[in-house]
């Protein structure tokens, strides 16, 4: 019973984050809701028992991407208009909601618990090392080629 | 208890396509994306936390580094339209083309 409150307090949480990167006019605040839905994501993550994915995520998604995005959109000139039509969103939203589950609603599923328990934390970072070499290179590659391309273009009004 | 976990990323994942559909602020389009990433990534965990045999960090690794880079890519992009003053309505982009 604990269990399914502490979901379902979850899960509003992560929706009403979702929600609010929308009904925000200011950039910022968009950004922020946006590091709320990593977080949420992130207690999730160690509500299904596998703390080394909820710390991966924190690690990544909110000390990494959610900071570079912030500091990104900070230092920018800020915007504000009116950039989200809410009734489509809210409509499209549940026609893709019913469309995607649908054909799961009512399926059984064998629940085989953690399968990635019983290790070490340093035992799953030292296997996954060399993907993360991959993941380190290919992001500072975007990045050079994204500053590349952009000092190419002129701007034409 | 993994069809609530199925539910909420499906949710998520809608919301996600839905905002990117809807939207018409550059920003918030990419935003939106990174909500369906992070939809993918929350099913993805509840799969093989629950029902398969394996290690799902690769998998998630992958996803996070695509999420990553299209932060990268947005935050250039981003800074480069304010600082140009051009619009980041995406539907007067074609101002660019002259």
């Amino acid at each position: 019973m604990v269990y399914q409150v502490l979901f379902i307090a979850l899960a509003v949480a992560e929706l009403a984050a979702v929600a609010l990167i929308f009904l925000f006019r200011d950039m910022m605040h968009s950004v922020l809701s946006l590091a709320m839905v990593f977080f949420v994501n992130s207690l999730l993550f160690l509500f299904m028992g596998q703390p080394l994915l909820a710390l991966v995520q924190l690690f990544v998604m909110i000390g990494g991407v959610s900071t570079f995005l912030f500091v990104g959109v900070a230092s920018a000139e800020a915007s504000r208009f009116r950039h989200t039509s809410l009734a489509t969103l809210v409509l499209l939203s549940a026609v893709l909601f019913v469309a995607c589950f649908y054909r799961a609603y009512g399926m059984q599923f064998s629940e085989q618990q953690n399968v990635l328990a019983g290790g070490t934390l340093a035992g799953y970072l030292a296997t996954s090392m060399g993907q993360m070499y991959v993941m380190a290179l290919a992001m500072f590659g975007v990045t050079l080629g994204a500053i590349m391309i952009l000092r190419r273009i002129d701007v034409v009004r | 208890m993994i069809e609530y976990f199925i539910a909420l990323s499906f949710a998520m994942f809608a919301v996600g396509i839905g905002g990117m559909a809807s939207s018409r602020h550059f920003l918030i389009m990419m935003v939106s994306s990174e909500v369906a990433i992070a939809a993918s990534t929350l099913l993805a965990t509840a799969f093989f936390s629950y029902g398969s045999q394996g290690n799902v960090l690769a998998l998630l690794l992958a996803m996070w580094s695509v999420a990553a880079m299209e932060v990268i890519a947005l935050v250039v992009v981003y800074r480069y339209l304010s600082k140009n003053e051009l619009s980041l309505d995406v539907t007067r982009l074609s101002k660019l083309k002259n």
